[in-house]
């Protein structure tokens, strides 16, 4: 397990472009912002030979279980949603534009809704059958 | 990881930075603008590709 290492990597990458960009900012701000879009993408792809098999594992977890077999799916899918909302929403922050994060949000809080909207219907159920 | 694409763009940023000092203070602004822009395009350029890779790595990690 090298985790230990990468995460030394992270941080390197995370500080190194903190700095790039707080220099940055002072002359040209558009550039700041390219910075902190690099770091996050590298970051990323660091991460996601991590991601993979954690990602993986849950899955074949919640298979286990009959009852939990499709909601496996949705929320990998929900996390994977929220993830990126957040990469773009910060990043809109960081350029100052609170408004367009603030609908980047909203978007994303609606395509969760969606995306989750099986396993509401599988709780009203439920409640249905609770109640009769 | 390669740490180079940060410091690829933070050198561009610097670059454009000065060049846009230059051609400002030999009172050329569309110039200065026109670099700016140009070193702009150049950055996303190179990031298009790393971009495309993440969205598809988040494709298949999530199930997206």
């Amino acid at each position: 397990m090298n985790g230990d290492i990468a995460i030394g990597a992270v941080v390197g990458i995370g500080l190194i472009a903190a700095m790039m960009s707080v220099l940055l900012r002072q002359y040209r701000p558009e550039f700041a912002l390219l910075t902190a879009l690099a770091a996050t993408i590298l970051i990323f792809t660091g991460m996601s030979q991590w991601l993979i098999p954690a990602a993986q594992r849950v899955r074949e977890l919640l298979e286990q279980e009959p009852e939990l077999a499709g909601s496996a799916a949705i929320l990998l899918k929900a996390v994977g949603v929220c993830f990126i909302t957040q990469l773009a929403c910060d990043l809109c922050r960081d350029a100052g534009e609170n408004a367009i994060a603030a609908r980047v949000e909203t978007a994303g809080k609606a395509a969760i809704l969606l995306i989750s909207l099986p396993l509401f219907e599988q709780v009203l159920e439920l409640v249905m059958v609770l109640l009769r | 990881m390669e740490v180079d694409l940060i410091f690829k763009i933070a050198t561009i940023g610097i670059i454009v930075a000065i060049l846009n000092q230059l051609l400002v203070r030999s009172e050329r602004p569309e110039q200065a603008m026109m670099t700016t822009l140009a070193g702009l395009i150049v950055v996303l350029m190179m990031m298009v590709t790393e971009i495309s890779n993440m969205f598809e790595t988040i494709k298949t990690v999530f199930g997206l």
